[in-house]
C-alpha cells in the first residue's frame, strides 16, 4: 500500500455506491406512521420520540432501516466506548461545512431502534447520514445499513454487566469490519490496539495516532493472541509473541499543546484551537476530521467547523445555575473519568460525584475503584450523590478525599454554597442534571 | 519470624487480573488496617514478574478469557512460585471471579479450550449459559450476610470437602445450581462477588485482616476502634436493603 496522500486520494476515488430507492409501499406507509408517532410524542411532551417510533417501524416493516439507508448517498457509523455523541456531532459539523445535508441521531438514541428512527424521520433533502452506534450493536448495524465509512473511537471497560468486555467486543467489531462493503473505509484510533485490530479487517482503513500520549486503558494485551505487550501503547509497537501491529501505511498524527492541536498528514499540517483541552477530545477531533476529508470535505474548512463546535449535548458545558457555574462532565467509566479529570483541573471548584448505576449505566459500581480519585484531593468541597452515594463515598474516602453524602442531586449541588461546581456524573445522573439545570 | 514494617498487600498482575475494579480489595484492606492504627500499603506486582513470596496478603481479580489464559501461563511457571510458597506459609490470599477459577484445577472456556489452573484448591470450572449477572447475597458459616455483584459465565464446582465461603440467599453463586458461593480454604478465600467485595463487606475485610494480623502476632481485639463513621458498614447495609427489600430473610 502506498503511504500518505496517495492512499487518501485512492480513498476519495474509490467510487460512490449508487443510491437505491428500495422502499416498498408498505415501507412508505410505515415511515409516515413513524414520523407521525414521533410528532405525537414530541407534542405530548413525553419525550423526544427518538426510540419508540423506530421500535414500532422495525416491528411493522422488518429491514426498513436498511432500505431507508440505501436511498442516501452515504451512511457513516461512529462507535466506541467514549466520545460517540461528540465525534458524531463533529463529523456532522464538518460535513455541513461542505454544504451537505446530513441526518443524525443527535439525541444519542444509539441502539438499532434509534438508528431506524433517525433514518425514517430524516428530512427529504438529506443526502448523508452520520449515526452514533452503541458498541455492542455495531455489527448488526453494519450488516443492516451497509455503511460507507465507520469510525472506531476506542474500546475500554464500560457497563460490564451488559457483556461489554472490551476484548470480546473487539472480536465482534473485527468480524463486522470484515463484512463491510468493498468500497467502505474504517477510520480508527491506532494507539488503542483493539480498535486498530478491528480496523485491520476492513477493506480500506485510515488510522489516527497521538505520539507520546499516555495511551488507552486496558490496552496492555495483544488483541490477536492475548500476549502482553512489552512496551506502552503506541501505533508502532509489535506484539512480542505473534508480531501483530496496526497497518501504519496511512496515518494521521495528532499533536496537542493545551487547547491547540496540529493534525499532520502526508507532510501537511492543519492547526486548530479546541474548546476542550484533553487528549481524548483531540483524538476525537482528528478522527472526525479524517473521516470528513475522506468523504470529500475541504480539510481546512472541516477542521474549522469542528473547532467552532460548542458543547455537544451539554458535555463539558459550563452552565449557570442559581448563582454559580456548574460544569457538566459525563464520567461513566474509568477512561471517561480520565478525560473528565483532565478537563476539570480548577481545585477552587467544588466537586460533586453522582452515580446512580441504573440499568443503562451498568449496575456494577466496582469500576469506581479503577478511577484515580486522589486527583480530587484539595478541592474546597467534595460531595457524593446519587442512588449509589455510599459506593462513591467509600471510594473517595479510601482515596483520602473527605466527602459529604447527599442523596439528592439538587441538594448536593445547592449544598456547595457560592462555589462553582464540577459535576462528575454517570449517564442517568447526567440526564437528571440536565433537567435540573434546564428548569433553573 | 517477626516483621515490624508496614503491612504489605500485593495485587497480583493487575493488568491481567483486574477487569472489575479488583484493585479496590487491596485498597480496602489497607484502609481498614490504617483505620485501626496499623500502617499498611498496597504493592502492584506487574504481570510477568515473579510474585514475591513474603507479602502479608495477596489479592487477585477477574479477567476476560484471553487475559486469564495469559495469567494462568505466567502463574503456572516459576513466576508463580512465590504465590504457592505464600499459601504454604498460610499467608492470606483473596481470589475473585476469574482468579477463583484460575486457582482451581482446570477451566474450560466458551470456545472449549482447556486452561490448566494452578491447582491450589480442588475445584473446576466450565463456561456455561446463561451468564450469571446480578446482585448476590450469601450467608457465611458465622451467619453473616455477604453482598456483591456477580458477572460470570463460568460454572464452578467444588471438590469433595471444599468449604464454600457462603450459601446463596439470592443470585447464582458458584454455578447457579448447588447454592454454594466461593471457597474458604484455610487462608485462601475465593468468591465471585465484585463490588469490590471487601468494600461492600467489612466482615470479610476484617476476617482477612485478622488473618494478616495474626501472622504478625497482633491481636485485633487490642487495636483502637476508630470513632468516625464506617462507610463500608453503611454501604453494606445500603446494598442489603436495596437487594432484599421484597424478600423476607429466612434464618438459617
Amino acid at each position: 500500500m502506498r503511504p500518505g496522500d496517495d492512499h487518501l486520494s485512492d480513498l476519495a476515488d474509490r467510487g460512490v455506491r449508487p443510491r437505491i430507492d428500495a422502499l416498498t409501499a408498505r415501507d412508505r406507509l410505515v415511515a409516515a406512521l413513524t414520523r407521525a408517532t414521533r410528532a405525537l410524542i414530541r407534542a405530548s411532551g413525553r419525550g423526544r420520540g427518538a426510540t419508540l417510533p423506530g421500535l414500532l417501524a422495525e416491528r411493522w416493516a422488518p429491514g426498513i432501516a436498511g432500505r431507508a439507508a440505501a436511498r442516501l448517498d452515504r451512511v457513516v457509523l461512529v462507535s466506541g466506548t467514549n466520545g460517540k455523541t461528540t465525534t458524531t456531532a463533529m463529523l456532522v459539523a464538518a460535513l455541513g461545512s461542505a454544504g451537505g445535508r446530513v441526518t443524525t441521531n443527535a439525541e444519542g438514541s444509539n441502539l438499532t431502534r434509534g438508528l431506524t428512527a433517525a433514518l425514517l424521520t430524516a428530512s427529504r433533502d438529506a443526502r448523508d447520514a452520520v449515526l452514533e452506534v452503541d458498541e455492542a450493536v455495531l455489527a448488526g448495524a453494519v450488516d443492516q445499513l451497509r455503511p460507507d465509512l465507520v469510525v472506531l473511537l476506542n474500546l475500554s471497560r464500560d457497563q460490564l454487566d451488559r457483556h461489554h468486555e472490551p476484548t470480546a467486543l473487539a472480536t465482534r467489531w473485527r468480524a463486522a469490519m470484515a463484512a463491510l462493503p468493498q468500497t467502505a473505509v474504517a477510520v480508527a484510533f491506532a494507539d488503542d490496539p483493539r480498535t486498530a485490530w478491528a480496523a485491520d479487517a476492513a477493506p480500506l482503513s485510515m488510522l489516527v495516532t497521538m505520539p507520546g500520549a499516555a495511551g488507552p486503558r486496558d490496552g496492555g494485551l495483544c488483541p490477536r493472541c492475548g500476549a502482553l505487550f512489552d512496551r506502552p501503547p503506541d501505533a508502532a509497537r509489535r506484539c512480542p509473541r505473534c508480531a501483530w501491529r496496526p497497518d501504519v501505511a496511512a496515518m494521521v498524527d495528532v499533536h496537542r499543546w493545551t487547547s491547540t492541536i496540529a493534525l499532520e498528514r502526508a507532510g501537511r499540517t492543519y492547526r486548530a484551537r479546541l474548546t476542550v483541552a484533553t487528549d481524548g477530545y483531540a483524538i476525537d477531533t482528528a478522527l472526525a476530521w479524517t473521516a470528513a476529508t475522506i468523504l470529500g470535505a475541504d480539510p481546512a474548512a472541516a477542521l474549522d467547523a469542528i473547532a467552532r463546535l460548542g458543547a455537544v449535548q451539554d458535555r463539558y458545558a459550563d452552565r449557570r445555575w442559581r448563582g454559580r457555574r456548574v460544569r457538566l462532565l459525563l464520567a461513566k467509566n474509568p477512561a471517561g473519568w480520565d478525560e473528565a479529570l483532565a478537563a476539570a483541573t480548577d481545585r477552587r471548584r467544588a466537586a460533586v460525584v453522582a452515580v446512580n448505576a441504573g440499568t443503562v449505566d451498568g449496575r456494577d459500581t466496582s469500576w469506581l475503584w479503577d478511577v484515580d480519585m486522589r486527583r480530587l484531593r484539595g478541592r474546597l468541597k467534595v460531595t457524593a450523590t446519587g442512588a449509589r452515594a455510599e459506593d462513591v463515598g467509600l471510594r473517595l474516602e479510601a482515596a483520602g478525599v473527605d466527602c459529604d453524602l447527599v442523596r439528592s442531586l439538587e441538594a448536593a449541588i445547592a449544598g456547595t454554597g457560592e462555589c462553582d461546581v464540577d459535576l462528575f456524573a454517570d449517564y442517568t445522573s447526567f440526564r437528571s442534571a440536565q433537567r435540573l439545570l434546564d428548569h433553573g | 519470624m517477626a516483621d515490624n514494617g508496614p503491612i504489605r498487600i500485593g495485587i497480583v498482575y493487575p493488568e491481567l487480573l483486574g477487569t472489575y475494579g479488583d484493585r479496590g480489595n487491596a485498597e480496602m484492606l489497607a484502609w481498614r488496617a490504617n483505620r485501626r492504627g496499623v500502617a499498611a500499603g498496597v504493592i502492584d506486582i506487574p504481570a510477568g514478574l515473579p510474585v514475591p513470596g513474603r507479602l502479608d496478603a495477596y489479592v487477585l481479580g477477574g479477567a476476560e478469557d484471553a487475559a486469564q489464559a495469559t495469567a494462568a501461563d505466567l502463574l503456572c511457571s516459576q513466576a508463580g512460585d512465590g504465590l504457592r510458597r505464600a499459601l504454604g506459609d498460610r499467608r492470606p490470599i483473596l481470589a475473585v471471579c476469574g482468579a477463583l477459577q484460575l486457582l482451581g484445577t482446570t477451566y474450560r472456556d466458551a470456545a472449549g479450550r482447556r486452561i490448566d489452573g494452578l491447582g491450589l484448591v480442588d475445584l473446576h470450572t466450565t463456561a456455561g449459559t446463561p451468564r450469571l449477572v446480578g446482585e448476590v447475597v450469601s450467608r457465611t458459616r458465622e451467619g453473616e450476610l455477604l453482598s456483591g455483584f456477580e458477572n460470570h459465565s463460568g460454572r464452578t464446582w467444588l471438590g469433595r470437602g471444599v468449604e464454600p465461603l457462603g450459601t446463596v440467599v439470592q443470585g447464582g453463586g458458584n454455578n447457579g445450581a448447588d447454592r454454594t458461593e466461593g471457597i474458604r480454604c484455610g487462608t485462601l478465600l475465593g468468591t465471585y462477588l465484585h463490588g469490590p467485595v471487601l468494600a461492600r463487606n467489612p466482615f470479610l475485610a476484617d476476617l482477612l485482616l485478622g488473618l494478616v494480623l495474626a501472622r504478625r502476632g497482633i491481636d485485633p481485639g487490642l487495636l483502637p476502634v476508630p470513632g468516625c463513621r464506617d462507610l463500608s458498614a453503611e454501604l453494606h447495609r445500603a446494598r442489603l436493603r436495596a437487594v432484599l427489600t421484597r424478600r423476607r430473610l429466612r434464618r438459617p
